[in-house]
């Protein structure tokens, strides 16, 4: 771990000629201890501090405050003295004065400290999962551990959503959360109504309390900037002004909330490294999942890309046997740490997908996997074809036993044939859609028709486009603020209140495609909405408006690309074809290269390398607006915390581009000779596209 | 259907003609050559008319030097046509809106557009390699190079696109 450059490297320096002055010219303790600040000034022999408190037969171990005493007394990790005296101390006398004394109290200043305290550290989970999976031992030049320190006296016992009691002050809070949920299956003097609801409110609990709250940041939307202070990986901090700053939650404490996601990660590396010494592989992994590749008896299957050669010289992949896996599964049963059901069996569960729901056999399910957070697990019929894992009626999407044969849904009522508990499609980047086949219906099933689809021309099957193909792409969105409901102002004029559009209602929304935008408009400032219109035959004749101007435009499925005063909206059928293809971009190809659409096989981890550090706020309140195609520019979604140290214009491109030759750099950007020299200069500054454009230059000359 | 015309609405043959007329009137016009074209593709007057939102009657009263009625009563497409068309390009130059009166040419554009797109939508760029080098001719004789540098149809495809990766991940 690389330690931060010193803030002050004058005053540390003559820090340590003063503890080397005291401790005395090449002293060391007899064993071995030389660093001056761990020894004890003007001992004869010299001593350390550890060794001195072994004599007096005092504890080695010091109380280490890593915010500063004066910041958080009470926070405190157990460190050797040596160290503690040595490297901890001695970092924070680089600290600014006022943070580490903080002598007026401020939060801003313990905020501070809190920042310093934590800069470049890793978890513990985290260093083990790298040593797992890349084999290399980092240095470690510091280590703390967070400590509880006693008990809050203002606990008191609570039932949970008036059913479940706990008491704080006696039980392990999330423990008991966890276990009671899996105690819900078993309970039969509550309706499956009411169970659902409490194991939905149980797993929110778990999670927000677990680890939501510690991460909590709020992303104040006030438009007019605020001058904030930041702190950074650098040792001095800095100031900018920015709009959006985010304010920490009042639990927030993310060096808490970093060791639970450190400690997932090194749950999933620990099976990752399990399945990979057996010379397996996965099809995909999530959050604390895995679809392990795997067999009845194992073997090899052809996979692009893959390191292994089967009969055929084919490309192939190790599968494990049903019964590795099984093995792997129980070797995480020594993790579980819970009791009662909950502490049944592995914290590694094998899923129920992987069983005939009705006779229990075990049975070989098959992933496609697109990218991240998009893939179906499937079966195939006797005649190869694939079948969707099944849990719900196709007809109306209520969710049915797999023994029923008819659904239960008294308005439905249909003959049905489930193979799963549960659906097995992955909903995400499709979610925000209409249903085409009838907007008005919640059905989601037209998702599961287009992955039967996508899964069907993967194993060369045929696979027709389905009708709706040519349909506008829309979804619905609700008017939530003014900024949507503003540009609706215009088609209110002269209506009476109960025929106006209002707070609340509906609003379509619709996609425009690559190049579709109308000449002329900014693409990254305009949206195009609609008041709510179920009938989907007149979504292509009636006039669009743009969000951001309020102006009105035809929309088209036609042609290729916008014009004038129409702009070419994608269809479902586009949506779904972008969708199949899209590249997972966080991998890598077997052969070292990002993934792009194309690419298909077995993937590796994406390499990264560090070219320029950018300083971004932790929450971005527009998450669901980006899935539903409602923003456009990345600047709407998070806050960028200008640092003028490491800006990359002034830093990177600036100097690069005075070695172009003027004449060049004006035939590049079709910019003028005269504008271009104010900029060399530095005299001014380009629009922001225009910097885009420079930079995208000079990485085109740089990789020619 | 999209909307009525009057009598007074004929085809404009110039920029200058379709420059004048009402933004209502040049959308109209946009849609009607680009049914012609769908229906030089083997689709049906009816049915491409519908994918524009237009009525057939519509078509057949701009665009009729550009259709003939087949033995089987049925409007097909001549080979060619010279209905003006004004068709965004992407040339090696920048995207530019130039104006054809040839269906050859804009036929050339179309389908260089298709190409655009596929490789866009799914990353194929196949159909991109058979347009490396070739130019098209505007109707005031302009040669264009179109453009088939992947990088660069990324950089300009990617205008206003934004997703959950892009957020937090950039190829680099």
């Amino acid at each position: 771990m690389k330690k931060s450059p010193l803030r002050d490297p004058e005053g540390a320096a003559r820090r340590a000629a003063t503890a080397k002055r005291r401790a005395g010219v090449n002293s060391r303790c007899e064993c071995g201890e030389q660093r001056p600040l761990a020894l004890i000034p003007g001992s004869s022999p010299t001593i350390c501090a550890k060794c001195q408190r072994e004599r007096e037969g005092r504890s080695i171990m010091d109380s280490h405050h890593p915010f500063g005493k004066a910041n958080d007394p009470e926070t405190t990790t157990p460190t050797p003295v040596n160290d503690h005296r040595a490297e901890l101390s001695k970092a924070q006398e680089d600290w600014p004065k006022r943070t580490r004394e903080n002598p007026d109290g401020s939060p801003l200043l313990r905020a501070a400290a809190c920042v310093r305290g934590f800069v470049e550290w890793y978890s513990l989970p985290d260093v083990a999962a790298s040593v797992l999976l890349t084999g290399r031992i980092p240095k470690i030049v510091d280590a703390f551990f967070l400590q509880p320190n006693g008990k809050l006296n203002t606990l008191k016992p609570t039932k949970l959503r008036g059913t479940i009691d706990v008491d704080p002050s006696r039980q392990d809070f999330f423990r008991a959360v966890i276990e009671e949920r899996r105690r819900l299956s078993k309970r039969m003097d509550i309706s499956e109504t009411d169970r659902s609801r409490l194991d939905k409110a149980l797993k929110v609990l778990a999670n927000a309390a677990s680890y939501g709250i510690y991460a909590e940041m709020h992303r104040l939307e006030s438009e007019s900037k605020i001058k904030v202070k930041c702190f950074g990986i650098d040792a001095d901090s800095f100031e900018c002004r920015v709009a959006h700053p985010d304010e920490p939650g009042e639990y927030c404490f993310p060096p808490l909330a970093s060791l639970i996601t450190g400690g997932a990660r090194l749950m999933l590396s620990l099976l990752e490294t399990c399945v990979t010494e057996l010379g397996g592989t996965y099809a995909m992994e999530d959050t604390d999942s895995m679809a392990v590749v795997a067999t009845e008896k194992g073997g090899l299957i052809p996979c692009a890309g893959g390191p292994l050669r089967n009969d055929d010289g084919v490309e192939a992949i190790k599968a494990l046997s049903w019964q590795q896996v099984d093995d792997i599964a129980e070797r995480f049963k020594s993790l579980n740490p819970y009791s009662g059901v909950a502490g049944e069996g592995s914290v590694l569960k094998i899923e129920d997908d992987n069983r005939d729901p009705l006779t229990l056999q075990r049975r070989q399910i098959f992933c496609l996997a697109i990218s991240a957070k998009r893939y179906t697990l499937f079966l195939k019929n006797n005649q190869g074809k694939p079948v969707l894992l099944r849990g719900t009626c196709p007809f109306c999407g209520h969710r049915n036993e797999p023994a029923n044969k008819f659904c239960k849904n008294p308005n439905c009522g249909r003959r049905i044939h489930l193979n799963n508990r549960e659906d097995r499609w992955s909903e995400h980047g499709l979610g925000h859609l209409l249903n085409p086949t009838d907007p008005e219906s919640e059905n989601r099933d037209w998702i599961a028709d287009a992955w039967l689809s996508i899964v069907k021309r993967s194993l060369g099957f045929p696979a027709s486009a389905p009708r709706f193909a040519s349909t506008p792409a829309v979804g619905r969105i609700t008017i939530s603020s003014p900024r949507v409901l503003q540009p609706m102002q215009k088609l209110n004029e002269g209506k009476s209140y109960s025929d106006q559009i209002k707070p609340f209602n509906f609003l379509l929304t619709c996609h425009v495609d690559r190049f579709g935008h109308p000449s002329g408009v900014d693409p990254e400032r305009f949206h195009l909405i609609s008041p709510y219109q179920p009938d989907s035959r007149r979504w292509l004749k009636t006039k669009w408006i743009d969000q951001y101007s309020g102006k009105q435009y035809w929309i088209t499925t036609g042609g290729h690309h916008g014009n004038r005063h129409t702009a070419r909206v994608k269809t479902y059928g586009e949506f779904l074809e972008e969708y199949e293809y899209h590249a997972e971009t966080k991998c890598a190809d077997a052969g070292g290269n990002i993934c792009r659409r194309q690419t298909v096989g077995l993937l590796q981890r994406g390499h990264v390398e560090i070219e320029q550090i950018k300083y971004i706020g932790k929450e971005s309140n527009s998450l669901e607006e980006v899935e539903t195609g409602m923003v456009h520019s990345e600047q709407s979604v998070y806050t960028e915390y200008p640092d003028p140290r490491r800006d990359e214009w002034q830093t990177k491109v600036l100097p690069a581009l005075k070695e172009i030759p003027l004449s060049d750099l004006a035939m590049a950007t079709a910019m003028s000779p005269s504008a271009l020299k104010e900029i060399r200069a530095g005299r001014s500054r380009p629009h922001r596209k225009n910097q885009q454009r420079l930079k995208e230059i000079l990485d085109n000359r740089r990789t020619r | 259907m999209h909307m009525p015309i009057s009598h007074d609405d004929r085809p404009p043959k110039t920029l200058e003609e379709y420059s004048e007329r009402p933004a209502e009137f040049q959308d109209l016009w946009n849609r009607v050559t680009q049914v012609v074209s769908r229906v030089r593709e083997g689709v049906s007057l009816a049915q491409a008319s519908r994918e524009f939102g237009l009525d057939p009657r519509v078509v057949i009263r701009l665009a009729g030097s550009a259709l003939f009625k087949a033995k089987n009563g049925r409007y097909e497409a001549r080979a060619s046509d010279r209905l003006l068309r004004l068709l965004m390009t992407l040339t090696t130059e920048d995207r530019v809106e130039l104006v054809f009166n040839d269906s050859q040419m804009s036929s050339i554009v179309g389908r260089h557009w298709a190409a655009v797109q596929r490789y866009l939508r799914t990353g194929d760029s196949s159909a991109l390699q058979d347009f490396q080098g070739q130019s098209v001719t505007d109707a005031s004789g302009n040669k264009w190079q179109l453009l088939t540098d992947l990088d660069e149809l990324d950089r300009l495809g990617s205008a206003g696109v934004l997703s959950f990766e892009s957020i937090y991940a950039r190829i680099a």
